[in-house]
């Protein structure tokens, strides 16, 4: 019998990593029958079971909190707070540049009024200016209220995508943008914001980076702003544009997964877990706009598998050295 | 420092312990408030290990059975008396102000006038 009650508690223990079960197994199981033995059970009870699982679940996620070290969270945080500012900033600039448009383009292509949010768009502007004032506050050395606005961001994405499409608006945020923003928001809470000059340096320069990228990529909306009486420019709108912007965001993403390559060789683990963690909502933007590229997949699997490969000996305490010899 | 964790230290104060020799103690010690789960335990001691409060005493296998024990560390037996004080001033404040109160009870007993029944 108590050969039995054995397995199951070691079956109940397979919800543990791996090399938690080798270091642990053993000396868990044998307080376990120890409780057993004292309170005569003959079968684990079910609260101790639920217990294991929920512990073995949590150990998987101690096991990457000592990966991710809070120095790559800080940054990838710092990055993506500057990225989704980047973005909204940009995104509350159309609001109101394409509510413009849109009631010109409805009384020249005679589609009537248009359905409008006030002097924006759309109730986007919402998820922007959370956005917006969430970055402010980075400055203002109060992370638990910017983590908030953060969190804030997420059933605001969501609000303003489907109760903008709800009321009939004739632009909503894309899908693409919300989810984007959504990415950022995530990844921004990963980290703990520290109010010194470094970090204020990291999100500025993060921001200005992505500014221009974002920029770079929505280049064609500039048409937008001067459309005259050519109606056919209407509706290209962010990521809505088909042609360059796959191939732009493609650059982007090769260009990170170098970048990340570069660090692993210079051996700046940090900075490799960083620049590929945060390229992760780019990587998700292209593949969820071309999912049939195979060389992508493959290409975007090999950077990953290295990076958290490398990072992950990195954290047992292992290291590869590259020296480089001259014959 | 939660009440578990209070008492996982508190068992270990007096020497090393092995897992079901902390469960026993620590629900001894809170009055049988405490029972730890197995799982529990464990993920508490590989926290309190990663901070340097607890280290591992060794492994022995006692019957058949596993067994990994204990000890408290220097910071860990630092961290335990700082908590004990801790409470200790809580528990000497909630106690003065308990006092006052039956002190004021006590006037105002004494002070009220006497109530006349009223037909």
């Amino acid at each position: 019998m108590s050969g039995e009650l054995e397995q199951r508690y070691r079956r109940a223990l397979s919800w543990y990593p791996r090399r938690w079960r080798d270091a642990n197994e053993d000396a868990v199981v044998g307080t376990l029958l120890d409780v057993a033995d004292e309170s005569g059970e003959r079968t684990p009870s079910k609260s101790d079971l639920r217990s294991l699982r929920l512990h073995g679940l949590a150990a998987h996620f101690t096991f990457l909190g000592r990966i991710l070290t809070p120095a790559i969270r800080d940054r990838v945080s710092a990055i993506a707070l500057g990225t989704g500012f980047a973005l909204s900033a940009w995104a509350a600039f159309f609001e109101v540049a394409n509510a413009r448009g849109l009631d010109r383009f409805s009384s020249l292509s005679g589609h009537g009024t248009a359905t409008t949010f006030g002097p924006f768009v759309s109730l986007g502007i919402i998820l922007y200016l959370t956005w917006l004032i969430a970055f402010t506050t980075s400055f203002l050395g109060r992370p638990w209220l910017l983590r908030l606005l953060l969190v804030a961001t997420i059933p605001a994405a969501i609000v303003a995508r489907v109760v903008s499409e709800q009321l009939g608006m004739n632009l909503f945020p894309s899908t693409t943008t919300v989810l984007l923003l959504e990415m950022f928001a995530l990844l921004a809470l990963l980290g703990t914001p520290r109010p010194t000059a470094r970090w204020r340096i990291w999100i500025g320069l993060s921001a200005v980076v992505a500014v221009a990228l974002i920029t770079w990529v929505l280049r064609g909306t500039y048409g937008f702003l001067d459309t005259g009486d050519n109606v056919t420019y209407f509706g290209r709108y962010f990521f809505f544009q088909a042609g360059p912007i796959g191939g732009v965001i493609a650059g982007y993403c090769a260009a990170g997964a170098g970048v990340a390559i570069l660090c692993l060789l210079l051996q700046r683990w940090t900075w490799a877990a960083v620049v590929t963690i945060s390229m992760l909502p780019w990587f998700a933007l292209y593949l969820s706009r071309d999912p049939g590229d195979f060389a992508f997949w493959t290409a975007a699997a090999i950077v990953l598998a290295v990076v958290a490969m490398a990072i992950a000996l990195r954290a047992r305490g292992l290291r590869i050295d590259i020296t480089f010899t001259r014959r | 420092m939660r009440e578990p964790t209070f008492f996982v230290l508190a068992s270990l104060a007096d020497g090393r312990k092995h897992g079901y020799g902390i469960i026993k103690d620590a629900e001894d010690l809170s009055d049988g408030r405490v029972r730890l789960k197995v799982g529990t335990l464990y993920a508490a001691l590989e926290r309190l290990t990663a901070e340097g409060l607890v280290a591992t005493a060794g492994d022995e296998v006692v019957d058949g059975r596993a067994r990994r024990y204990f000890e408290l560390t220097d910071v860990g037996t630092t961290s335990l008396a700082a908590e004990a004080e801790r409470q200790a001033m809580n528990a000497a404040r909630a106690r003065a102000r308990l006092t006052q109160r039956a002190a004021r009870a006590k006037v105002a007993a004494a002070t009220a006038p006497a109530k006349v029944a009223t037909a």
